[in-house]
C-alpha cells in the first residue's frame, strides 16, 4: 500500500493523534485496534461504558489509548470530551465520525404507524451528531497538519441509488449528514482541511441493539481498507496508486466505488 | 370529476400563491394555516392579502362570515417574513376582485408567467383540467374548467350546483376548531372558525388553522378533510418556508439556526412533518379515479452537490433528508399507480453578486430591487400548478425540478 503521507508511526511514538467516536464495538473498535497498532495515540469516544472491549485495549496500549466518554447527541457530552482532549494535546490530525444507529423499525412502510421521536434519535445521533463533533474538535484539527474529518456515512444515504421502500429515519438522517459534511467541505476546504466519506458495507455489527449475524463482512474486514483511505493520500483500492482528488468530495464504499449523491 | 388539493401550508408565498393558481383552475383546496392555528388574528395575513381577490363581492353561502374589504391589508406586516405587496385598495375595489376566468393571467392583480415550461415531455402550466395520470390523446388543451364548469356555465364556483360549494360548505362555524393548539380560548376557536370561514364564498377553498408540529394535529385535519371532501388527488407538502428569508442574502442566517435546537427544528419542520401528513392523508387519496399525486416543494439548498454553503445547515440537511423521503415514497407508493413531483419554487434570494475587486453591497440592493417576491411567488405557482397537475412523460423518475424547467441533481 502507498501511502505518501508517513503517518505510520512505531509503536511508543504519539507523533500523530486521532479522535474516534462510537468507539466501544464494530467498526469503531476494529479502527482503533488499527490506529494503535500504526502507533497513533487515540482518543476514543466511549457511549457503552460498560463494554469491555474498549477496556481491554487500553490495557494493551495504556500509553495511547484514552478513553472518553462521549454521547455525540449531546451538545454538553461532545464539549466535555474536547475540553478533555485539549488538555491532553493541542492538536489532532484525524477525525474519525463513526458512531450511529439505526432503529429496530426501520422498515415499517408509511401504511404504518411510525415513530418519529426515534426518527429524531436517529437524526440526533446520526446527522447531527458528526457535525456537532467536526465543530466542537475544529479548533484542534487547525493546530495540526493533517486537519482530516473522516466520516462512516451509508449506502443508505444515497438519493439517486436509493430503492428501498422505508428506512426513513435511518435513510434520511444518512443523507443529511453527507449534506451535512458537504456543507462543511465547502466552507473548510479553503483552509486546508481533507475529507473522507465513507460507506463501511454491511457490517455484522451492534448498530440496531444486537449483532447481525446475517450482514456480509466483520467489522475488520471493512477497518482495514477504512484506515488506509482515511490516512493515506492515495486509493488504496487501485493497483496503480492514485491521489485523492482532495478538492472532490465523493462517498466510497469498503472497495473504493463511488456512490452517487 | 372536481379534483381536490390539499396543501400543507397555505401560509407560505408560494403555498398561497399555489392554492389560489389552482383554484383558479377549477380545483378545490384544503390548506393548512399555522399562524391561524397560533392565534393570530386570522383576518390577518394570507385570509386578507392572498385571497382578497377572489372573495370580494361575494356573499357567504355557507352562513360564516366573510371578512370584509376593509380588513385587506391590515396586519399583513406580520403575517408573514415575506409579506405579499398588496395592490392598494382602490385598484383593487375597481377590478371588482373576482376571477371567473379559470386562469389567473386574466386578473390584472395577480402577476402572470410565461405559462410555458420548456419541456419538452411536459405540457406546462396551460391549464388541461380535468387531470389524470394520462396523458391526453385528443390534442384537447382544456381551458382549466372542470367537467361539471364546462356543462354547467352559469354555476358559479361558490354555488351549490357547482358541486364545490356542497363540498366545501361549513354548517357551523362553531364546529371549526383549531387543530393542533389549545381549543382553551375562546377567541381562538372564533379565530379559526374565521380562518376556516376564508372563501366560503368562492367554495373551492378551506383553510385550515393547523399547527402540524402539534401532536394529533395532522390527525385531526386528516378527519376534518375527510368531512370536508372524502378524498385528496393532489398532495402537497411545502414544509417550513420555501426560500431563506430575505436576510440570509446578506449573509445573515436565521437566529439561532445554527445551534442544535434550530437544526432539529428544522428536520422537524422539513422532514418530519411532510413525511407525518402523508402518513395521516394518504388514506384519503385511495379513492377510485383519484389522481393519486404527491407533490413535494423543496428548494435546491438540499442538493448534496449543487446546493452552496450559505445557507444554515441544518436547514440544507434537513431538506436532504426531504428529498430521501420523497424517493422512498416514491418506491414504495409508486407500485400503487402514486405519482410524484419534487419541486424547488426558485424563491431563494439573489445571492450578492461578487465583486471584481470591489465592495459588495450595491449590487445586492440592486439585485433586491429587480425582484418582487409576491411576483415570483405567483410565477412559480402558475408554473408549479401545471407541473403538480398535469401528467409527465417519464413518471417512472423523480427528479428535483425548479421553477424553470430545470433540474437539479441530488
Amino acid at each position: 500500500m502507498n501511502i505518501s503521507l508517513n503517518l505510520d508511526t512505531k509503536p511508543g511514538h504519539t507523533d500523530h493523534h486521532a479522535v474516534v467516536t462510537g468507539a466501544d464495538r464494530g467498526l469503531g473498535l476494529a479502527m482503533t485496534q488499527g490506529l494503535l497498532a500504526r502507533g497513533w495515540r487515540v482518543f476514543a469516544g466511549s457511549y457503552l461504558p460498560d463494554w469491555p472491549q474498549l477496556g481491554d485495549l487500553r490495557e494493551q496500549y495504556p500509553d495511547l489509548l484514552v478513553i472518553l466518554p462521549l454521547d455525540v447527541s449531546s451538545d454538553a457530552s461532545v464539549l466535555a470530551a474536547a475540553a478533555a482532549v485539549e488538555e491532553r494535546t493541542r492538536s489532532i490530525d484525524l477525525l474519525i465520525n463513526n458512531a450511529g444507529v439505526i432503529s429496530e423499525r426501520s422498515e415499517d412502510s408509511i401504511r404504518i404507524s411510525q415513530d418519529y421521536e426515534e426518527m429524531t434519535r436517529l437524526y440526533q445521533v446520526n446527522a447531527l451528531g458528526p457535525i456537532r463533533v467536526s465543530e466542537a474538535f475544529l479548533p484542534l484539527l487547525e493546530r495540526s497538519e493533517l486537519r482530516r474529518l473522516c466520516y462512516v456515512s451509508s449506502e443508505a444515504g444515497s438519493i439517486g441509488k436509493a430503492e428501498r421502500t422505508a428506512w426513513f429515519g435511518y435513510c434520511m438522517s444518512k443523507a443529511a449528514l453527507n449534506r451535512g459534511v458537504r456543507m462543511l467541505f465547502d466552507r473548510l476546504r479553503p483552509d486546508g482541511y481533507t475529507f473522507r466519506l465513507y460507506h463501511p458495507g454491511w457490517l455484522r455489527t451492534y448498530m440496531s441493539g444486537t449483532r447481525n449475524e446475517e450482514a456480509e463482512l466483520e467489522p475488520e474486514e471493512s477497518a482495514a481498507p477504512a484506515l488506509e483511505y482515511f490516512l493515506g493520500s492515495t486509493l488504496p483500492w487501485d493497483d496503480q496508486p492514485h491521489a485523492v482528488d482532495e478538492d472532490r468530495l465523493v462517498m466510497r464504499d469498503y472497495q473504493g466505488r463511488e456512490w452517487p449523491w | 370529476m372536481n379534483r381536490v388539493a390539499w396543501i400543507l401550508n397555505l401560509r407560505d408565498p408560494f403555498g398561497a400563491a399555489l392554492g389560489r393558481e389552482l383554484v383558479s383552475r377549477g380545483w378545490q383546496v384544503i390548506g393548512g394555516d399555522p399562524q391561524a392555528a397560533a392565534g393570530r388574528d386570522a383576518h390577518d395575513g394570507l385570509a386578507a392579502s392572498e385571497f382578497t381577490g377572489l372573495e370580494q363581492g361575494r356573499e357567504p353561502t355557507s352562513g360564516l362570515p366573510l371578512r370584509q374589504e376593509e380588513t385587506v391589508g391590515e396586519g399583513s406586516e406580520n403575517a408573514s417574513p415575506w409579506k405579499p405587496s398588496a395592490p392598494d385598495a382602490q385598484e383593487r375595489s375597481a377590478s371588482g376582485g373576482e376571477v371567473h376566468s379559470p386562469k389567473l393571467g386574466e386578473n390584472a392583480y395577480i402577476p402572470t408567467g410565461t405559462g410555458s415550461s420548456g419541456f419538452g415531455d411536459f405540457e406546462g402550466s396551460v391549464a388541461y383540467g380535468p387531470e389524470s395520470n394520462e396523458r391526453r390523446t385528443d390534442g384537447h388543451s382544456g381551458d382549466g374548467r372542470s367537467e361539471e364548469e364546462r356543462e354547467h356555465p352559469d354555476a358559479h364556483p361558490g354555488n351549490e350546483d357547482s358541486g364545490a360549494g356542497e363540498d366545501f360548505r361549513i354548517d357551523d362555524p362553531g364546529e371549526q376548531k383549531e387543530l393542533g393548539a389549545s381549543t382553551a380560548a375562546d377567541e381562538m376557536t372564533d379565530a379559526a372558525g374565521d380562518s376556516a370561514a376564508v372563501l366560503a364564498g368562492h367554495g373551492r377553498l378551506r383553510v385550515l388553522p393547523l399547527a402540524a408540529e402539534q401532536p394529533g394535529a395532522l390527525e385531526e385535519a386528516a378527519r376534518h378533510t375527510a368531512e370536508f371532501a372524502g378524498r385528496i388527488d393532489l398532495l402537497v407538502l411545502n414544509p417550513g418556508e420555501s426560500g431563506p428569508a430575505w436576510g440570509e442574502a446578506a449573509g445573515l442566517s436565521a437566529a439561532g439556526a445554527d445551534t442544535t435546537e434550530g437544526r432539529l427544528r428544522d428536520y422537524g419542520a422539513y422532514a418530519l412533518t411532510p413525511l407525518q401528513a402523508a402518513e395521516q392523508l394518504l388514506p384519503l387519496m385511495e379513492a377510485e379515479g383519484g389522481l393519486k399525486r404527491i407533490g413535494f416543494v423543496s428548494s435546491h439548498e438540499g442538493s448534496v452537490s449543487a446546493g452552496d454553503s450559505s445557507a444554515p445547515i441544518g436547514r440544507a440537511m434537513a431538506r436532504t433528508a426531504l428529498h430521501m423521503q420523497a424517493k422512498l415514497l416514491f418506491n414504495d407508493l409508486r407500485r400503487e399507480g402514486y405519482t410524484f413531483r419534487l419541486y424547488d419554487p426558485g424563491l431563494s434570494p439573489p445571492r450578492p453578486a461578487a465583486p471584481l475587486g470591489g465592495e459588495s453591497g450595491s449590487s445586492s440592493s440592486a439585485g433586491e430591487a429587480m425582484v418582487s417576491l409576491p411576483g415570483m411567488a405567483a410565477e412559480s405557482a402558475r408554473f408549479a400548478a401545471g407541473f403538480f397537475t398535469n401528467p409527465h412523460a417519464d413518471e417512472g423518475r423523480l427528479v428535483l425540478t425548479g421553477s424553470r424547467g430545470e433540474e437539479w441533481p441530488f
